[in-house]
This record gives structure tokens, C-alpha cells and sequence, in this order.
């Protein structure tokens, strides 16, 4: 019954799997803290995106259904900064600035395509919980290593001790890609491997 | 034909029009709110680097990388002023923020509120570490950056000289501002 809540954390995570959303995680993983805020931001806004979407499928004409996304997920964001920074300033001040990011994060537009159109809310709102902590699952694998080995600090707490010498180019954006790499890498190892053994 | 294209115009712009209607209402309901929190902000930096402000009052800008001055009074007598400099860094301008007390001529603090220095490095400027050394700091000879502080010297971030020196000449522009302007020339 929980299927489509559970496919997007592993089998269809939009990161590892699917490859969207990689600009805003570049920018992002810099170090955990942003990376969980970003994770939070991000399935919020998923969440409500997913439901008005699937909400009002049957009204929006095929023929115009990206523009008709665009101008829902725009204003939507746009709402929700606003509510935000109006009334939960403490919140607003740690997430307020991934906000902006999301309307250009295409997993937000990719599930409204791909599956809130054509299914009903509660289908969409598993899948867009499941694709959030999927994606924020992700960052904070990503950020792990950059922060840890970039900085010697874990949620800005050192866990080095103060003789480790930070890899500085990790927390630098060189460093997202060369960590993206290398993660992408090893899970689509893992993930073939699984396939191998079970297929 | 004719009517396909009608429906589809009509739908967009029905979807528009609510989409702009919900915004707009955000935007009225939380506008005095937002305002409210972006003065109180303002006034909360203006307490951290001058701590015995009293009424704010704006001063004439010169230019240059001098972006704003306020002059503090209490009880009727100037008792210092805030300055907003935006020296270029390393990664474009590092806007600082600097607290002068009068007629004493002593650094109250500064804050560096925006920077685009690379993180680890530069962007360490906005850490408390390099923040605290200069209040207290007498304005009577420029400050200078060095590796190890003595009196009106700042010690530099490691492996951030520019950024470091950035903030340093900021603050010594807030100075120069100062001591030819408000001091009578006793500077």
C-alpha cells in the first residue's frame, strides 16, 4: 500500500537514479546543515505542489499543461516564502534561501509530469514524501563527505580534532562534482550488483 | 478549431488570474510583517556593532566604498557613528559593518554582513574569531593586518590575506571618513 512512498528513496531516487535536481545540489552540499534545510525546503514544497497538481488535473488541457505547472509550482513557492518569512521567521531564516532555489529544481516539475497528473492525492502525496526524503537522503550523503573531509567539522561540530588539514577543494564547487562522482559511482555499483544477483 | 484555441487561452488565463489573485493576498497579508522583521534585523545589527546606540540619524555620503553613514545621539549629544563600507574582497564586494565612538575615536565593533568569499576561507570573515578583534581598537593611527596582532593591528585569517586586508581597508576608510569629518581636524 506504501509503494509509491518507498520507490523513491532507493529503487527511483531522483538524484542517484533519475540525475535531476543536481544544480541545487551542487549548491547545497556544502555542508550537512544546508543540506538538511534544502532536504526540508525542498519536500515541503513538493508535498504541496503534488496535491494542488493531482487536484486539478482534470481541469488543465493537455495542450497547456507544462505552462499551467509552471505558473502553479511559481506561484506556490513564491506563497510559501512569503507565509514563511512573515510568520515562522526562525525557519525562514535557516531554509529561506534554498527557497528561491526550488523553483528552478526540476524534480518539483518532473513529479507533477511524470506522476501527480495522473494520480490521485493520495498516490501523490506518498510519492512526493517519498521522493523528498529520497532527495534529501542524497544531499545528506553528499554533504557528509564534503563537510567531514572538507572541513573536519560535522554539523559545524569538529570531529577531527585540530591537526586534521581540510581538504579544502571539497567544500569549494569542484569539490560537489568530484563528490558527486564518486558517490554516484559507488551506488550505481551497489545498485547493479543487487540486479545482477536478483535478476 | 476556432473553440480549441479559445479553451485553451481561457484556461491559462483563468489559472493566471487565480495564481496572481493568491499571490497578491500573500503578499498584502505578510508585507507589514516582513517589513517589521528587516527593520528589527537592521536595528539588531546596528546594536551588535554599536552597542550604546541611541536615535539614528543619516549623515551626508561621501561615495566611494563608503555606502551609508549614521550618526548616534543620546540625550541630544553625538555619541558615535555607524558606518557601511563595501571593500572588494576576494569574490566581489564584502560589505562591512563598522561602529565608531565619539569623540573617543575607539572601534565598538563591526560585522561583516554579506560576502562572497570562498567558504572555508575567506568566509570565515563572518566568525566571531576575527569579528572580535576589532572592538576596543583606537582609531588614532589606521589598523593594519599582520600574522600576530599587537595593539593596532588585526591578525589576518589563514590563507585569507585578501579578504582579511579587505575588511581591514574597509574599516580604515571608515576612519580616514571619520577623523577628517566629525573630529574638527584633531584627528
Amino acid at each position: 500500500m506504501l509503494k509509491e512512498l518507498t520507490k523513491g528513496i532507493i529503487k527511483e531516487n531522483p538524484l542517484f537514479v533519475q540525475l535531476l535536481g543536481v544544480c541545487p545540489s551542487l549548491a547545497t552540499t556544502g555542508s550537512l546543515t544546508n543540506a538538511l534545510g534544502m532536504g526540508a525546503a525542498f519536500t515541503m514544497v513538493l508535498i504541496g505542489s503534488n496535491l494542488i497538481i493531482s487536484a486539478i488535473k482534470s481541469f488543465i488541457p493537455e495542450q497547456v499543461r507544462i505552462p499551467s505547472y509552471i505558473v502553479v509550482i511559481a506561484s506556490l513557492v513564491t506563497v510559501i516564502e512569503m507565509l514563511m518569512e512573515a510568520f515562522v521567521p526562525d525557519i525562514y531564516a535557516s531554509l529561506g534561501i534554498f527557497i528561491p532555489l526550488i523553483v528552478v529544481n526540476c524534480i518539483i516539475l518532473g513529479r507533477a509530469e511524470a506522476f501527480a497528473n495522473k494520480h490521485g492525492l493520495w498516490d501523490s502525496l506518498q510519492d512526493a514524501l517519498g521522493m523528498g526524503i529520497g532527495f534529501s537522503l542524497a544531499l545528506a550523503i553528499i554533504a557528509t563527505f564534503r563537510e567531514l573531509l572538507g572541513t573536519g567539522k560535522l554539523l559545524g561540530i569538529p570531529v577531527f580534532g585540530p591537526d586534521y588539514q581540510p581538504i579544502l577543494i571539497l567544500i569549494l564547487p569542484a569539490g560537489a562534482f568530484i563528490t558527486m562522482g564518486f558517490v554516484f559511482a559507488a551506488v550505481n555499483y551497489l545498485r547493479q550488483r543487487s540486479e545482477v544477483r536478483h535478476g | 478549431m476556432n473553440n480549441f484555441i479559445t479553451k485553451l487561452t481561457f484556461t491559462l488565463f483563468l489559472l493566471c488570474t487565480i495564481c496572481t489573485a493568491l499571490v497578491a493576498g500573500a503578499h498584502n497579508i505578510t508585507k507589514d510583517a516582513i517589513a517589521a522583521r528587516a527593520a528589527a534585523d537592521v536595528k539588531t545589527a546596528y546594536t551588535q556593532v554599536f552597542p550604546k546606540m541611541g536615535t539614528l540619524s543619516q549623515e551626508k555620503i561621501p561615495g566611494g566604498i563608503i555606502q551609508d553613514i549614521k550618526c548616534s545621539k543620546e540625550n541630544g549629544k553625538i555619541n558615535g557613528y555607524i558606518y557601511t563600507v563595501a571593500p572588494s574582497g576576494y569574490g566581489g564586494d564584502v560589505t562591512v559593518m563598522v561602529g565608531i565612538s565619539s569623540p573617543d575615536a575607539k572601534l565598538t565593533g563591526i560585522k561583516v554582513l554579506k560576502q562572497n568569499e570562498t567558504p572555508g576561507l575567506g568566509a570565515k570573515s563572518t566568525e566571531p574569531k576575527f569579528m572580535d578583534q576589532f572592538a576596543g581598537k583606537d582609531l588614532k593611527a589606521p589598523l593594519e593586518v599582520s600574522k600576530q596582532a599587537t595593539g593596532n593591528e588585526i591578525q589576518a585569517i589563514t590563507a585569507a590575506t585578501i579578504t582579511s586586508r579587505a575588511v581591514v581597508t574597509g574599516v580604515n576608510a571608515a576612519r580616514d571618513h571619520y577623523m577628517k569629518t566629525y573630529t574638527q581636524g584633531k584627528g
